[in-house]
C-alpha cells in the first residue's frame, strides 16, 4: 500500500514537471508536437476506425435483440449512439490506445534509457523534460483525444451502417430519438472521459517508459506496468467520472 | 584544466560506493577497479547524474556547476546513439550554433569515418564505427574535459586497440583532458600518463604506468596479470 502510495506520488510530480517543461520550452516545441500527434493519429487510425466500426456494430446488435423482444425498435438509434458517446466507445477504444500508442511509448522510452540515449542527451545538455517528453506527452495527449472521437464517430457509423442492415429499421426511425437521449451532457461526458483517458494513456506511458531500468526484462517490466495500470487506472476513472456526471444530471434536473 | 576530487564520499542507502576519494585528473587519467567498484558512480558524478553527497568536485579551480559541465562529455560504454536520428543528426545533435555540416565532417574526420555515412541511420553501422560515431557526437560542443565508461568492454583485442589508439589521438588533435574507466590495463599501460585504482570505496595505487606496474597491491598485481611479467622489460 505504502509503495503505491509513493507510486502515485512520483506520477503526480512526474505530471508537475511535465507541466512546467511545457509552460517553459520554447515555441519551437509546440511545431514539434503537432508533427508528432498528426504522426501517432495517422499511424493508429486503421486500427482504431476498424475497431470502432465493430464497437457500433456489436452495440446494435445486442440492443436489437433485447428492444426488439418489446417491439421498441424505434429506441435503437437514441440508445445505442448514447451508450457508445457515453461509455463504451471511451472505453473500449481507450483501451485500444494503451495497447497501439502507450505500450510504444513505454517501449520507446524505456529502450531509450537502458540504452544510455537519455543520459547521452542530457549529458549533450537536452534536457529530458523539456526536449523529450513535454512534446511526447503533449502529443499522446491531443493524439488519444483526436483518436477517440474518430472513433466514436466510426463507431455511431458503424452502428447505423448495421442498424440499416440487419434490423430493417430506416435511417429515420434510427434517428428519430437520437435527440431525446444525445444532448450536451452525453456529448460533454463523452469527451470529458477521452481527454482523461488520454491523459493516463500519455502518463503512465511516459512514467513507467522513463524510468525502465535493467536492460530488456526492466523494459518488459515497465510495458507490462504502463498497460495494466493504464487499463486499471481507465476503469477507475469511467467509474469516478461516471458517478461524478451522474450526480451533477441531477443536480442540474431533467 | 584539471578536474579535482576532494574528499568525495558516496553511499546507496547503506552499501558504501565511495569513501574519501581524492584526486586530480591529469591529461589521460584511467581509473581502473573491479566491477561494482564504483568506478561509473565517478564519472556520473561529474556529469551530475548521482548528486554529490560529500565533499566536491572543482572544475579549472571552481565548484562543479550546471554551466561548468558543459566543459565535460561523455562517451557512455554502449554508443548510445539516438536511434530515430541519422548520423548527421546524431553528431549535431549537441551543436547550437554555427556551419552544422562542416562542424560534423570535420568530427568525421577526426574519428576516421567516411563522410558518405551522414545520411546512414545508426543500425546501418558496425558496433565499433558506432563507437566513434558517438566519439565525434560527444566531441561535437568542443567539450575541454572527455570522460569514457568503459569504452573497450566487449571488445575484440583488435578493436580494442583501435578505440584507445582514437581516444589518444582525440586526445592529441582536439587538446582534451581525458578520465577513461576501464577495465583494460593493456591500453592504460599504453596511453595513459595517469593510473588510478579503486578498490573497496577508495584509491588503492596511484600513479604513472611505471609506478603502478611496480605496485604490490594484490588488485593491481591481479589486474597486470602477463602484463607483470613484462614489466621488468617496460621499467628497465
Amino acid at each position: 500500500m505504502l509503495r503505491f502510495i509513493r507510486e502515485l506520488g512520483a506520477i503526480v510530480l512526474f505530471t508537475k514537471s511535465i507541466l512546467y517543461a511545457l509552460w517553459i520550452g520554447p515555441a519551437s516545441m509546440w511545431h514539434e508536437i503537432l508533427h508528432e500527434t498528426s504522426r501517432i493519429f495517422w499511424r493508429s487510425l486503421q486500427t482504431i476506425s476498424f475497431a470502432g466500426f465493430f464497437v457500433g456494430a456489436i452495440l446494435i446488435l445486442q440492443f436489437d435483440t433485447i428492444l426488439a423482444r418489446y417491439d421498441a425498435r424505434l429506441y435503437l438509434g437514441g440508445v445505442c449512439m448514447s451508450t457508445i458517446i457515453r461509455d463504451v466507445g471511451p472505453l473500449i477504444i481507450a483501451f485500444l490506445l494503451v495497447g497501439k500508442v502507450g505500450a510504444y511509448t513505454a517501449a520507446e522510452l524505456g529502450t531509450m534509457r537502458v540504452t544510455e540515449q537519455i543520459d547521452a542527451r542530457e549529458c549533450l545538455g537536452a534536457e529530458s523534460f523539456v526536449t523529450l517528453l513535454a512534446p511526447r506527452w503533449m502529443s499522446i495527449v491531443l493524439a488519444s483525444l483526436t483518436l477517440l472521437i474518430a472513433g466514436l464517430s466510426i463507431s455511431i457509423g458503424g452502428a447505423f451502417f448495421l442498424a440499416l442492415i440487419h434490423s430493417s429499421i430506416n435511417m429515420h426511425e434510427f434517428l428519430f430519438l437520437v435527440p431525446r437521449f444525445n444532448g450536451f451532457s452525453t456529448l460533454g461526458s463523452g469527451l470529458l472521459k477521452s481527454f482523461i483517458y488520454g491523459l493516463l494513456v500519455a502518463t503512465l506511458a511516459c512514467f513507467y517508459g522513463f524510468y525502465a531500468k535493467n536492460g530488456a526484462a526492466g523494459v518488459g517490466r515497465a510495458v507490462t506496468k504502463a498497460t495494466v495500470g493504464t487499463h486499471f487506472s481507465i476503469i477507475v476513472a469511467n467509474y469516478l467520472t461516471g458517478t461524478l456526471l451522474t450526480a451533477l444530471e441531477h443536480l442540474g434536473g431533467p | 584544466m584539471s578536474i579535482i576530487f576532494s574528499g568525495i564520499s558516496t553511499a546507496f542507502g547503506t552499501k558504501q560506493v565511495l569513501k574519501d576519494i581524492n584526486f586530480e585528473v591529469s591529461t589521460m587519467t584511467f581509473l581502473l577497479g573491479k566491477s561494482g567498484a564504483g568506478k561509473s558512480v565517478t564519472l556520473k558524478h561529474i556529469m551530475g547524474q548521482i548528486p554529490i553527497q560529500q565533499g566536491s568536485i572543482t572544475l579549472d579551480g571552481s565548484i562543479l556547476s550546471p554551466q561548468s559541465r558543459s566543459l565535460c562529455g561523455m562517451v557512455f560504454q554502449q554508443p548510445a546513439l539516438f536511434d530515430s536520428m541519422n548520423i548527421f543528426d546524431n553528431i549535431a545533435f549537441g551543436l547550437k550554433t554555427g556551419n552544422k555540416k562542416e562542424r560534423v565532417l570535420e568530427l568525421l574526420h577526426h574519428v576516421d569515418l567516411d563522410p558518405s555515412i551522414v545520411t546512414k541511420m545508426p543500425h546501418d553501422l558496425s558496433y565499433g564505427m558506432q563507437k566513434r560515431v558517438s566519439i565525434a557526437r560527444t566531441l561535437a560542443p568542443n567539450p575541454r574535459y572527455l570522460l569514457f565508461d568503459e569504452p573497450t568492454t566487449g571488445l575484440d583485442p583488435l578493436a580494442t586497440r583501435l578505440i584507445s589508439d582514437l581516444i589518444m589521438h582525440v586526445a592529441n588533435t582536439c587538446h582534451v583532458t581525458c578520465l577513461v574507466v576501464s577495465h583494460d590495463i593493456g591500453s592504460a599501460l599504453r596511453i595513459a600518463n595517469h593510473i588510478l585504482f579503486l578498490d573497496d570505496c577508495r584509491i588503492v595505487a596511484s600513479g604513472d604506468p611505471k609506478t603502478i606496474q611496480l605496485s604490490t597491491n594484490p588488485l593491481v598485481q591481479a589486474f597486470l596479470g602477463r602484463h607483470a611479467v613484462c614489466s621488468d622489460s617496460f621499467v628497465n
